[in-house]
C-alpha cells in the first residue's frame, strides 16, 4: 500500500450523502463533501442520522477515517476495508455489531439498511448488525423512507438477481416502532444477518417486458394502537385493488408500543413510537420485478386508517403505472450493484418517470465522478410504454478490500 | 235533514256549497299557502313538451328564450345518470341512488368492515419470516390443484381410501357388539323390554375397543380374578357356541371368516421336541454342534450399552 493517496473527490450538499459515502467505500476513493446545510440557520451541518451513519461505517469497516469540520458543514472521508463482523475486532458483541441510534434521529432504519446492504455483499466476513437505541424507526417515515417490511419483501429479493442469494440474508425485526412525537425517535430493534458475500455481482439483463402484475402481498402494522386499524386499512386497500388483481393477501401485524428509556431518571421508561401503516408489494409475472408502496400515519396523527389504506393502494398503482422493471425505491440499489459488477454491460429496462428524477441523475453523475463509465440510454421501440433501456458497464471493482487484504 | 228552529233561511246558502266545492275551496286555500313541489318526472315531462315546442320554429324568439330559461330551470333534474354510475360501485357503503333520482337511498349495511381475509397460516409464516422471499425460487403456491386429481382418479372403494376410512373401520370392529348374546332376547322372554343399561354397556365397550386401538395396555372390562369354576364354565360355553355356529354355517353353506389362529398350538408345536437326548439348541451333526448367532446371544446373557441387563431401570 505504498501508492500515494489519491485525490479527493469533491462533492457539495447534503443530498445523496449516504449514497456518496457508500460509493466511496466500495471503490476505495476518498471524498470531500462540503457545504452541508451551510445555508440553514437552525440546523447547519450534519444531521444526527448522518452522524450515526458515519459511526456505522466506522464500525463495519477497518481503517476508515473521517474528519468533520468544526461547524459540521464539511467532511472528509478516507474509506477502509469492508470487514463486516469479525469477532474480537471493532464494536462486536458476540457475533453482532451493536449499533446505537440516537433519539434525535428522524429517518427510518431503512436509511441505514439500504447502504449497509449495498456494502455487505463485498465485505470480508458476514455482516451482522443489530440496531438498537431510542432512534430506531421500523415503519415508513414521512420523509419517504421505506418501512422495514417493504425493504425485506421488495428490495432484498432483487439481490437474488445478482447472485447474492436472499436465502442467506436474514432481517429480523425484534421490536417494531413508528416515529415518536415530532417525527423523531422510536424504540424499535432490528437485526440484520447478511451471510451471502460475493466477489462480484452477476451481470443483470432485465431488459424484457416487465410482465403483468400477478399478485399483491403486503403487511399492515399497528404499533401501540388498536389492532382493528389493520383490518380497516386492508379493507380500504382491497376496495381499490380488487378490480385489478384477485390475489391480494395482506398480513396484519400488531405490536405493543415499545418502551424507550427517557433521559431524566435512570431506569425510567415511557412508551414511544405509536402509529400504524400499510406496506404493499406487487409481484409481476416476470422474475424479480417488484413494485412497492408505503404509507404511514403522520406522527401527529389525525388520519383514519381507511384513508391510509386508500392512499397506499393509489401509491402502488402509481408506482406500477410508472412502468419498467424496477420501482423508484429500488432503482438506485439495482443500478449501483450493476455498476459494481464485472466489466460487462448489463441492461435494465426502466420507466421514463423513474429514471427522470433528481436522485437518479445524481446517482449517474456520482458514479461517473467515481470512475464508473457513463450509462447508455435508448428507447424501447417494441411497445409504446415509453420505457428506457439503461446499459451500465460494471467497474469490475467488487470489494477493494478483498483484493488488497 | 230538517233543521229545527228558525235557521231555515240560511240553509239553502250552506247547501249551495256542495262537498266538491268545499274541497275545492280547501284545496285552493292550501295551495295558496303551500306551493306544489314539482317532481323531476313532471319537470322532465314539461321539459320534453317545451323542447318539442322549441323545435317548431325560430319565430317565437322571446318566448323561446323564456321557455329556454324556464327549461334550464326545469330541465336540470338532479345529477345525471353517468355521474351516479361513476360514484357507486359494488362495495360502496354510503350512497346508493335509484335510477329515477327521486329517492336517495343510503345503504349502511356494508359499512361494517368484514373480517379482512388475511393469508393462510402457512403463507403468513413464509411471508413474515425473517428471510426475504426469493424471486428466483418460485415454489408452487397452490396445493389445491394437486389434491383434486388424487380424489378424482381413484375409485371409491380403492384400498388406500378404505384404509383411511375411519368410520368404516370402526363399524367393522364394533359391529360384533351389537350381536352379542347379552342383547339377544332369546334368552329372556320375547316380551321383556331390552334393558336400558345394555345400550350403555355397548357404548362403553366400543369406547374401550377404540382405546385399545389407540394403544392402551389393559381393558377395564377384563375380569382378572374369577373363581376357576366360573371361568372354566364361561370358556367352555363360548367354545361350544362358536363350534355350534361354525357347524351350522358349514351345514348351511354359509362362508364364515377363517378361525383365529391359536397361539397355544404354535407354542405347543415348538415344545414338541424331536428327542429327549438331543441338545436343547443348535444342530448336531456327527460331533459338530452348530449354533446361531441368536442362540449364542441368548446364552451369553444380554447387556445393553450401559452395561445393564435387559429391561433397564424399572420405575
Amino acid at each position: 500500500m505504498s501508492n500515494p493517496s489519491p485525490e479527493f473527490l469533491r462533492f457539495t450538499g447534503h443530498r445523496g450523502f449516504a449514497q456518496r459515502l457508500t460509493l466511496s467505500t466500495l471503490t476505495g476513493r476518498p471524498v470531500h463533501i462540503s457545504k452541508i446545510r451551510s445555508s440553514s440557520p437552525t440546523n447547519p451541518g450534519l444531521a444526527p442520522h448522518e452522524v450515526s451513519f458515519l459511526r456505522l461505517l466506522e464500525a463495519v469497516t477497518n481503517g476508515s477515517s473521517m474528519q468533520i469540520s468544526y461547524t459540521g458543514t464539511t467532511i472528509t472521508y478516507h474509506p477502509g476495508l469492508i470487514t463486516g463482523t469479525i469477532p474480537g475486532q471493532g464494536a462486536t458483541e458476540g457475533d453482532v455489531i451493536e449499533h446505537n441510534i440516537p433519539p434525535t434521529c428522524t429517518r427510518g432504519i431503512t436509511y441505514f439498511l439500504l447502504p449497509l446492504c449495498l456494502l455487505a455483499p463485498f465485505s470480508k466476513a458476514h455482516m451482522n448488525v443489530r440496531f438498537t437505541g431510542a432512534g430506531v424507526i421500523t415503519s415508513a417515515t414521512e420523509k419517504g423512507d421505506l418501512s422495514i417490511d417493504s425493504f425485506r419483501t421488495a428490495i432484498l429479493p432483487v439481490f437474488g438477481l445478482f447472485g447474492i442469494h436472499p436465502a442467506r440474508i436474514e432481517l429480523r425485526v425484534l421490536q417494531r416502532s413508528c416515529a415518536g412525537p415530532g417525527g423523531r425517535g422510536g424504540g424499535g430493534s432490528v437485526e440484520l444477518r447478511f451471510a451471502s458475500q460475493v466477489r462480484l455481482p452477476k451481470t443483470l439483463h432485465l431488459n424484457r417486458s416487465p410482465g403483468r402484475v400477478r399478485r399483491i402481498r403486503g403487511v399492515a402494522y399497528s404499533t401501540g394502537v388498536s389492532a382493528s386499524n389493520n383490518g380497516r386499512m386492508i379493507h380500504a386497500a382491497r376496495e381499490v385493488l380488487n378490480p385489478f388483481v384477485s390475489d391480494i393477501h395482506v398480513a396484519a401485524q400488531y405490536d405493543q408500543a415499545p418502551l424507550v428509556p427517557t433521559g431524566d431518571k435512570a431506569g425510567s421508561k415511557r412508551r414511544l413510537g405509536i402509529g400504524f401503516g400499510l406496506s404493499l408489494v406487487a409481484e409481476s409475472s416476470a422474475v424479480g420485478v417488484l413494485y412497492s408502496a408505503d404509507v404511514v400515519v403522520p406522527a401527529s396523527g389525525g388520519v383514519v386508517p381507511e384513508d391510509i389504506g386508500k392512499q397506499c393502494a393509489y401509491q402502488l398503482l402509481e408506482t406500477i403505472s410508472k412502468g419498467g422493471c424496477v420501482s423508484p425505491s429500488s432503482a438506485s440499489c439495482v443500478l449501483t450493484l450493476m455498476a459494481m459488477g464485472s466489466e460487462d454491460v448489463g441492461r435494465l429496462r426502466i420507466g421514463r418517470e423513474v429514471i427522470g428524477t433528481e436522485d437518479m441523475v445524481r446517482l449517474a453523475r456520482d458514479l461517473r465522478t467515481f470512475g464508473a463509465s457513463s450509462w447508455g440510454l435508448r428507447d424501447v421501440e417494441d411497445d409504446d410504454t415509453g420505457d428506457i433501456i439503461v446499459s451500465v458497464k460494471g467497474t469490475g471493482v467488487g470489494n477493494v478490500g478483498r483484493k488488497m487484504a | 235533514m230538517a233543521v229545527l228552529g228558525k235557521r231555515k233561511a240560511s240553509e239553502p246558502e250552506a247547501a249551495a256549497v256542495s262537498e266538491e266545492d268545499a274541497n275545492e275551496i280547501f284545496r285552493r286555500h292550501f295551495e295558496a299557502r303551500f306551493a306544489p313541489i314539482e317532481t323531476p318526472q313532471e319537470k322532465r315531462r314539461r321539459a320534453m313538451e317545451d323542447e318539442d315546442e322549441d323545435e317548431d320554429g325560430p319565430c317565437r324568439v322571446d318566448e323561446e328564450e323564456e321557455e329556454e330559461d324556464g327549461n334550464d330551470d326545469s330541465e336540470w333534474g338532479g345529477l345525471s345518470d353517468d355521474e351516479d354510475d361513476e360514484i357507486s360501485d359494488d362495495d360502496n357503503d354510503n350512497n346508493d341512488s335509484n335510477d329515477e333520482e327521486d329517492v336517495e337511498v343510503v345503504d349502511h349495511s356494508t359499512s361494517q368492515t368484514p373480517k379482512a381475509t388475511t393469508m393462510s397460516k402457512r403463507d403468513l409464516k413464509a411471508f413474515m419470516s425473517s428471510r426475504p422471499p426469493d424471486p428466483t425460487a418460485k415454489s408452487q403456491p397452490d396445493t389445491k390443484p394437486s389434491q383434486t386429481p388424487t380424489t378424482s382418479t381413484l375409485p371409491e372403494d380403492a384400498p388406500s381410501l378404505l384404509a383411511q376410512d375411519l368410520e368404516l373401520r370402526r363399524l367393522l370392529s364394533e359391529s360384533h357388539l351389537l350381536s352379542s348374546p347379552a342383547l339377544s332376547t332369546t334368552a329372556t322372554d320375547g316380551t321383556a323390554e331390552p334393558k336400558l343399561f345394555t345400550s350403555g354397556r355397548i357404548r362403553a365397550k366400543a369406547t374401550d375397543l377404540r382405546m385399545q386401538a389407540l394403544g392402551s395396555q389393559t381393558s377395564i372390562f377384563k375380569q382378572e380374578k374369577m373363581p376357576m369354576k366360573l371361568r372354566k364354565g364361561m370358556v367352555a360355553r363360548a367354545e361350544a357356541r362358536e363350534e355350534r355356529r361354525r357347524r351350522e354355517a358349514r351345514e348351511n353353506g354359509i362362508i364364515l371368516e377363517r378361525p383365529a389362529a391359536g397361539k397355544k398350538s404354535k407354542a405347543r408345536e415348538r415344545r414338541r421336541e424331536i428327542g429327549v437326548d438331543r441338545p436343547g439348541m443348535g444342530r448336531l451333526r456327527g460331533a459338530e454342534l452348530r449354533l446361531n448367532e441368536h442362540d449364542v446371544k441368548k446364552m451369553e446373557g444380554s447387556r445393553d450399552t450401559f452395561g445393564r441387563k435387559g429391561g433397564g431401570k424399572r420405575r
